[in-house]
């Protein structure tokens, strides 16, 4: 028996190996375009509760994800069903994709019994025929902002395969008044520039905000206390600290990932370097140790490692470190000066402000130095800041206007597109995104 | 004490083993045994005429040089209508006077007209505009490379370095002079070899039905207006996405099918990049796929691989 087992084996094993090699005919695609999905962000229908909701959500989520620039809403006289009918029989998926639609979005709104809100929606596959996406939503009526925020935040993330960042909010230093006696205030504004308020009054001098990435906690620099000293801003309770009493000048914070810690510089006996100051004991360790000037220090996602700027090697460079202060690594090695930059939450990239014969530029670089590219310039472009999930800069732009200045905030995909003004009541500058609202 | 255990429980195997294969040895001694064994051997032997020879024949590695014959002329016509004539026409005539041997002139890749980079969505800040770097002009100028045959190297027509063919869709604006690194260092040029080789990796068949380098050209240059590529994705050039389709003899495509479920499910950034492989796929823009009817049996079912890289 065993033999006629072996035998049969043997005798079976070619063809084992022959059968599954059969061909077939493979293509390789290495052109594309990059176009803006053409997506139909239908009014929803509104079974009880605000009328208005009809169009209010859908027109707040349109305008996220036309803003993004990944996404072109089609035009509401192009829509082919009506809403009764999209919403009792689903899309009649011919149509839509006729219209040139590759992404429908529809919802219901509905009063739930306890009078709060009940927001519905569904995102559709108009070429596969599909549903992508349902879900819910109960709230009050009042956070219906939000809401359409979160919606945009997931059909962002459906179809992007990355997280959403439209639930977000930006800080900046809001500014008026004439260039030698500019008023700087902190304010505070959701991502597409609703809900703006003021956090401080103005009476002191505000630079460099800062999100935490895990709180609804800002720190800044303010010279409130007649020298440039470090504050702790808690947005929930509106409280102001400074971050300690230190024996030099401390500028340029930014949190850690795990919101823990403060990375500042702090200038002790004319020697600037890079120190980490747990928030719990507030004891700053000094990272750095070098006579060169080295700050603006910036986090990985991971924490592992730090990226600074340093004139060490004789002009104002971008390097990394490890968390402790090991293994610096010069990354930048152009003309000009490096500085500012900003780690990105994705870990991929490293934004940064470069100085070339009195022209400003933001640019991207890998964390290894590879890959370095410019996407904005002007006469003064400052502070990039990430959007939470990685994928947009806000920075902002100056120029001279007569005898005064103007100072605006701009945002931009981080491929170089669609670089769009984001409008503030006044002057801004110094942006800081928020992470995801919690 | 375990050890003992084994031991014994080893014994007990063995001799269990030697019990029942007792047996079996003397039923295989008789008649009825060997000419059981010898029916299952001629099966065997007439499964493997009838269905492993073929295949051992067929799959054979695919030979490339009878087919760069074949495409002087239509390689020609594809191009053609799209790249406006260069100034250089007179140069291929001399060059396919010589006899056969000699290299043969070829564009490996028919260069369809260039895109623009995408379209910046129309911004808001015309007043203040960043300076866009002018991005490389498109070359009219088609590229031209040797087939070669390894004897002569060198009669080719010469030919500038060119410029990257697969234009960056990441943006880079220029600090006037200075060119930032990777801008200099970046040429896609890719031996003729390379692009056969990956055009039409696997394929086996008669050569008269086998599609030309320039119907899969005509192919891929009309699914590329449907492919939205994920140019700022995080790694995006790790996206690659890989789907099988079957088609209609009518071009039309039955089934698309993403062939690594496994990341599809696992990985939100390659479905969302697979999804967009699909969409064009099927896009009512760039289907029904025209492809040469009479070879369809080539074509039934295809693999594409969606691959971003070059263009990032």
């Amino acid at each position: 028996m065993q033999r006629i087992i072996l035998f049969l084996t043997l005798l079976l094993c070619p063809l084992l190996i022959i059968v599954p090699a059969k061909a077939e005919l493979r293509i390789d695609m290495t052109k594309g375009v990059v176009e803006p999905l053409p997506i139909a962000i239908t009014p929803f229908f509104v079974d009880s509760g605000n009328a208005s909701f009809s169009r209010d959500i859908p027109g707040v989520i349109s305008v996220n994800l036309e803003n993004s620039g990944l996404f072109r809403p089609i035009n509401p006289r192009a829509f082919v069903q009506n809403i009764t009918s999209l919403n009792q029989n689903g899309p009649n998926f011919g149509e839509w994709r006729a219209s040139g639609a590759q992404a429908l979005v529809s919802g219901t709104v509905s009063k739930s019994n306890d009078g709060r809100t009940r927001v519905e929606f569904f995102l559709w596959d108009t070429l596969g025929q599909q549903k992508l996406l349902g879900m819910a939503y109960t709230t009050t009526p009042t956070n219906w902002r939000r809401i359409a925020h979160i919606i945009s935040d997931e059909i962002y993330k459906r179809l992007t395969g990355e997280e959403g960042y439209f639930d977000s909010r930006i800080v900046y230093v809001a500014e008026s008044g004439p260039f030698q006696n500019r008023t700087k205030r902190l304010a505070i504004m959701d991502q597409d520039g609703a809900n703006h308020k003021y956090l401080t009054n103005g009476r002191s001098l505000v630079l460099t905000p800062r999100f935490s990435p895990t709180e609804q906690k800002i720190t800044y620099m303010s010279y409130q206390s007649g020298k440039p000293t470090v504050y702790l801003y808690d947005i929930a309770t509106g409280r102001h600290d400074p971050l300690g009493r230190f024996p030099g000048m401390t500028f340029a914070p930014r949190f850690s990932p795990d919101g823990r810690s403060v990375i500042m510089s702090m200038a002790k006996n004319g020697n600037t370097d890079i120190y980490v100051m747990p928030l719990n004991s507030r004891n700053p360790k000094r990272i750095t140790q070098n006579s060169a000037i080295d700050t603006a220090p910036s986090f990985a996602p991971d924490g592992r490692k730090i990226v600074f700027e340093s004139d060490r090697g004789g002009s104002q460079q971008l390097y990394t470190m490890n968390s402790d202060g090991s293994n610096v690594q010069r990354i930048t090695f152009g003309k000009g000066r490096y500085a500012n930059p900003v780690w990105s939450p994705r870990g991929d990239l490293i934004a940064f402000t470069r100085m070339y014969k009195g022209k400003f530029f933001i640019g991207v670089i890998r964390p290894d130095g590879s890959g370095e590219r410019l996407i904005s310039n002007a006469y003064h472009v400052e502070g990039p800041t990430w959007s939470p999930n990685g994928r947009v800069l806000s920075y902002f732009k100056e120029r001279p206007v007569g005898n005064n200045r103007q100072a605006k905030i701009y945002t931009i995909d981080i491929t170089g597109y669609n670089e769009k003004w984001l409008k503030t009541p006044v002057d801004g500058s110094d942006p800081a995104w928020s992470p995801i609202n919690k | 004490m375990a050890i003992s255990v084994t031991g014994i429980k080893d014994n007990i195997v063995v001799a269990s083993h030697h019990v029942s294969s007792e047996p079996s040895v003397t039923s295989f001694s008789t008649m009825k045994g060997a000419f059981f064994a010898s029916g299952i051997f001629h099966i065997g032997v007439v499964i493997i005429s009838m269905i492993g020879i073929p295949f051992l024949v067929k799959e054979q590695p695919l030979i490339i040089t009878p087919v760069s014959v074949e495409l002087v002329n239509i390689a020609d016509i594809t191009q053609t209508p799209k790249v406006a004539p260069p100034k250089k026409v007179e140069e291929p005539k001399e060059i396919k006077k010589p006899v056969k041997p000699e290299p043969i002139e070829e564009k490996p890749k028919p260069e369809p007209v260039k895109k623009d980079p995408p379209p910046p969505p129309p911004s808001e800040v015309k007043k203040d505009p960043p300076k866009p770097d002018p991005i490389p002009e498109p070359k009219a100028e088609p590229k031209k490379k040797p087939e070669k045959p390894k004897e002569k190297p060198k009669e080719v027509v010469k030919e500038e370095p060119q410029e990257d063919k697969f234009e960056s869709l990441l943006k880079n604006l220029s600090l006037d002079d200075i060119k930032p690194k990777e801008q200099s260092e970046t040429s896609n040029e890719k031996p003729l070899e390379e692009i056969l080789d990956k055009t039409t990796s696997g394929q086996i068949a008669n050569l008269a039905d086998q599609l030309t380098v320039s119907e899969l050209d005509a192919f891929k240059r009309q699914l590329e207006p449907c492919w939205n590529i994920p140019s700022g994705a995080k790694f995006a050039e790790n996206l690659a996405v890989e789907v099988r389709a079957n088609l209609s003899p009518d071009g039309s495509v039955n089934s698309a099918t993403v062939l690594d479920k496994g990341r599809y499910n696992r990985d939100s950034a390659y479905r969302a990049a697979a999804d967009s492989a699909l969409r064009a796929l099927r896009n009512p823009r760039c289907t029904p796929l025209q492809l040469p009817a009479d070879k369809y049996q080539q074509w039934k079912t295809i693999v594409i691989n969606f691959d971003p890289q070059d263009m990032l």
